[in-house]
């Protein structure tokens, strides 16, 4: 698979394709790359294949889904953001491996958002804080309550190193409390230790515990996003309660740094119309994804955002 | 009957002609990437995936079920006629099925392995349609620490299973655990030991660590001796039915093995492997008479684990189906083809989607009787395999290991981790020591240190949590006797041996 990408690149380079890239260039003329970081099967892989048929029909060229995973997610965007800055080589990712794993994978050839760029965000993952349907606290005020008259007594069923663990422990400044954080691997590892009723709170992503929430096993305290999702609008968010916490987790589109500018609008508007279409939305609505087009230029500052703020706090030797 | 219903409901799903289409044509392609080597069942799931999206999302769950299930059938074949495991479930197969071929009855092994998965697939199909959502619930009882304990209680247990001395065999599983922790690790999502390289923090896989211990270290020793694999010399059906002395021996090994790996189907890990060592230490443990045969072609030591894993395949879908949480990437891989269909898993998809998963259900009855009218007459076909000239079955074995490996995650590193553990298979072969603890130690070395760190976080670093909870206490007492239980054996029959002679 990256010998077919390395020779499709050195096909571009040869005399026809180096020429002066006129603006009234036809781009593209062969088939583009979408690499996900992710190995085939997974809710990236599902989303990346949806974002290839949508992209199909604006581009008007067949999209090749290359998966490349390991190293906590950064393999995958090493592979694009090291390729030709030619237009034929994307990546679809989520801010984790660009935010948080890229501070604890060594040896990595990029590093903050400056040194790829980002053609616009596609979905948007809540992050949420449930707790055991039957516990008797109702609210999050009561939880707040509670757990400050009894230090250490709650258990919170997270995930370590990510967007989950950087979110909750923000909240957990704010609001004071010390509450005992339990890290799982992921949301499968999480959810299992949650319905096992082995914490009484579970902070993780909203399309992780939304199945739990509909069956009555999971009771959503409040959400970390900026507004309510317009799916469960009776779900408030911390920051209307009181807790200034707004974070999410991210589908972008990328690329590498420095693809000519007429090229880079053909994607970023070839992006746009995908996520408008029905099948690519129908994929990122059965994982509770909100699927939202995001301005590249926001997308990048809200990515420096989090990777400064997770710089100097990145936990280690858990 | 409202199981009736529902299950003859599935039959009209799954005997679309469609649908018979997809099952026979996953449990073909599993056979297939089960016999080859290092071609795994995941790479094959994930090469066939995005041509699910083509069709409904039963049909296309119904043809990665048949990959996944299929593989387990196939697994055995090169196990027990070449030594080498087609896929990691079959390792401990290479033991004592290989022996077995040996002794000129490799097509009655073959034809065991094929009667057995069928038998455990049946067996946990029928449990899983009777009883899903009561065995989710209880797959909820098991947490951290009691996942923590069963992986101690396998590694105390387990390097009892070969005949080498259990210390030696400790040193192995405890190589195997250390090379588990290099890479990224599985709950900070810090990288260790990798020499700041985004090489080594890819980790060593199980499956180019698994085929370069067994695989290649067997194509070596191959070459370098003169012995070659063993010689099918006459193919005639007598040979290729079992005797019903083995019949005899054979079924009860079957059963518990399919018992044994439809329990551990519901937890998460590597089942498949994990039940196939299970089941061999159960049955060297309560073998009495043929207890001596283990190690050297003991029908119970591949008929059993071989029912185990192929229970596994089957039972793993448990909580996947009724909670909607996937316990191994094969699974995770089959709910990916149902997101990318727009179909939400969780606990209401039996209720919201109950033709998925009723016709799923009913598919696996006719993937495994099609597994079987497959299998059996191919077992005439792979004994004769032994009849190919020796330099061509090795290069294609050589080629396909290669292919197979690489395009699990296209990676060269898997490559050098291959070859390399090819070398060092044969070494640590040549001087008598066992390569089976190694890789038991590889698969439940990281089970064991994330579910210790996750037992010590949610306990906030009380060590009493592992015999405060029910289940957790008896993995404690019976991790005990694991370890003091043989000594005091042994001082009881010395004591008995010196009170007879005085």
């Amino acid at each position: 698979m990256r010998m077919l990408v390395v020779m499709t690149i050195a096909a571009s380079l040869s005399p026809a394709g180096s020429l002066a890239q006129a603006a009234d260039d036809p781009f593209p003329t062969k088939p583009v790359t979408l690499t996900v970081n992710y190995g085939a099967g997974g809710g990236s892989d599902a989303i990346a294949r949806a974002l290839g048929r949508a992209l199909e029909k604006p581009l008007k060229q067949p999209v090749a889904i290359e998966n490349i995973a390991g190293g906590a997610g950064t393999r995958g965007v090493t592979a694009v953001v090291t390729a030709e800055p030619d237009g034929y080589q994307i990546g679809v990712a989520t801010n984790s491996p660009m935010t948080i794993a890229v501070h604890t994978v060594k040896g990595l050839s990029w590093g903050n958002p400056s040194t790829y760029d980002i053609l616009g965000g596609i979905g948007i993952v809540y992050n949420t804080i449930c707790i055991q349907a039957d516990s008797p606290l109702k609210t999050l005020d009561d939880v707040v309550k509670y757990a400050k008259e009894n230090p250490g007594k709650l258990k919170v069923a997270s995930i370590a190193g990510g967007i989950n663990q950087y979110t909750w422990d923000a909240f957990a400044k704010k609001a004071n409390i010390n509450v005992r954080f339990v890290p799982y691997s992921g949301d499968a590892d999480g959810v299992a230790s949650f319905l096992g009723k082995n914490t009484e709170l579970a902070a993780l992503t909203w399309p992780g515990l939304k199945a739990q929430v509909e069956v009555g096993k999971a009771r959503p305290l409040a959400v970390f996003g900026p507004e309510r999702m317009s799916s469960n609008p009776d779900v408030p968010t911390f920051k209307e309660l009181g807790y200034d916490v707004v974070t999410t987790s991210d589908y972008v589109v990328y690329a590498p740094k420095g693809i000519p500018e007429a090229k880079r609008r053909v994607l970023v508007e070839a992006v746009k119309q995908a996520v408008s279409d029905p099948d690519f939305m129908r994929v990122l609505t059965a994982q509770n994804i909100q699927v939202q087009f995001t301005d590249g230029e926001k997308m990048t500052r809200q990515f420096t955002e989090i990777f400064n703020a997770t710089a100097p706090s990145t936990p280690s030797g858990k | 009957m409202d199981l009736l219903g529902n299950m003859l409901g599935g039959f009209a799903v799954a005997l679309q002609p469609v649908n018979i289409a997809a099952a026979l044509l996953g449990a073909l392609v599993g056979t297939a990437t089960g016999v080859l080597p290092g071609l795994g069942v995941l790479g094959a799931m994930a090469i066939l995936m995005p041509i699910t999206i083509h069709f409904s999302a039963v049909t296309g769950l119904i043809m990665l079920a048949g990959i996944y299930y299929g593989a387990m059938y196939g697994g055995s074949t090169t196990a027990i006629l070449l030594r080498i495991p087609g896929e990691s479930g079959s390792i401990v197969t290479t033991i004592d099925g290989y022996e077995f071929a040996r002794k000129g009855r490799a097509g009655a092994a073959l034809m065991i392995c094929a009667v057995g998965s069928f038998i455990a697939g049946t067996i946990s199909i029928v449990g899983l349609s009777l009883f899903t959502t009561l065995l989710a619930d209880v797959a909820l009882r098991f947490s951290s620490p009691e996942f923590c304990l069963l992986a101690l209680l396998g590694g105390l247990t387990l390097v009892r299973i070969t005949g080498n001395d259990p210390a030696q065999n400790m040193v192995m599983l405890l190589i195997g655990m250390a090379l588990a922790t290099i890479g990224v690790d599985a709950v900070s999502g810090d990288t260790r030991f990798t020499f700041n390289t985004s090489t080594l923090a890819l980790g060593f896989d199980l499956v180019p660590v698994a085929l370069g211990l067994y695989g290649l270290s067997e194509l070596f020793h191959v070459l370098a001796s003169n012995e070659g694999f063993p010689r099918a010399t006459t193919v005639r059906l007598r040979e290729m039915i079992p005797t019903r002395r083995e019949w005899s021996r054979a079924w009860p090994a079957i059963v518990r093995g399919s018992g044994i790996g439809f329990l551990i189907g519901l937890l998460p890990g590597p089942g498949s492997l994990t039940s196939t060592f299970a089941s061999y230490g159960v049955e060297k443990a309560i073998a009495r008479k043929h207890r001596d045969e283990f190690g050297k072609g003991a029908i119970e030591g591949f008929a059993g684990p071989e029912a185990a894993n192929n229970a596994v395949a089957t039972s793993a879908l448990v909580p996947v189906l009724s909670l909607g949480i996937p316990f191994t990437p094969n699974v995770a891989l089959m709910l990916g083809a149902l997101i990318v269909q727009g179909i939400q898993p969780g606990p209401l998809l039996l209720s919201q989607h109950p033709n998925v998963v009723w016709g799923l259900l009913a598919s696996m009855y006719i993937g495994n009787v099609a597994l079987l009218a497959l299998n059996l007459p191919l077992v005439g076909m792979w004994v004769r395999l032994l009849r190919v000239p020796q330099y061509t079955l090795i290069a294609f074995i050589f080629a396909v290991s290669f292919i197979g490996v690489y395009t699990m995650r296209n990676s060269y590193w898997d490559l050098c981790v291959l070859v390399g553990f090819g070398v060092v298979g044969s070494v640590l072969r040549q001087i008598g020591f066992d390569l089976a603890p190694m890789i038991l130690g590889l698969v439940i070395g990281p089970i064991f240190e994330k579910a210790l760190r996750e037992t010590l976080f949610l306990s906030g670093g009380d060590l009493t949590i592992f015999v405060t909870r029910p289940i957790s206490a008896v993995l404690s007492a019976l991790c005990v006797v694991a370890v003091v239980g043989p000594t005091i054996a042994v001082w009881i029959t010395r004591g008995n041996r010196l009170s007879q002679q005085s």
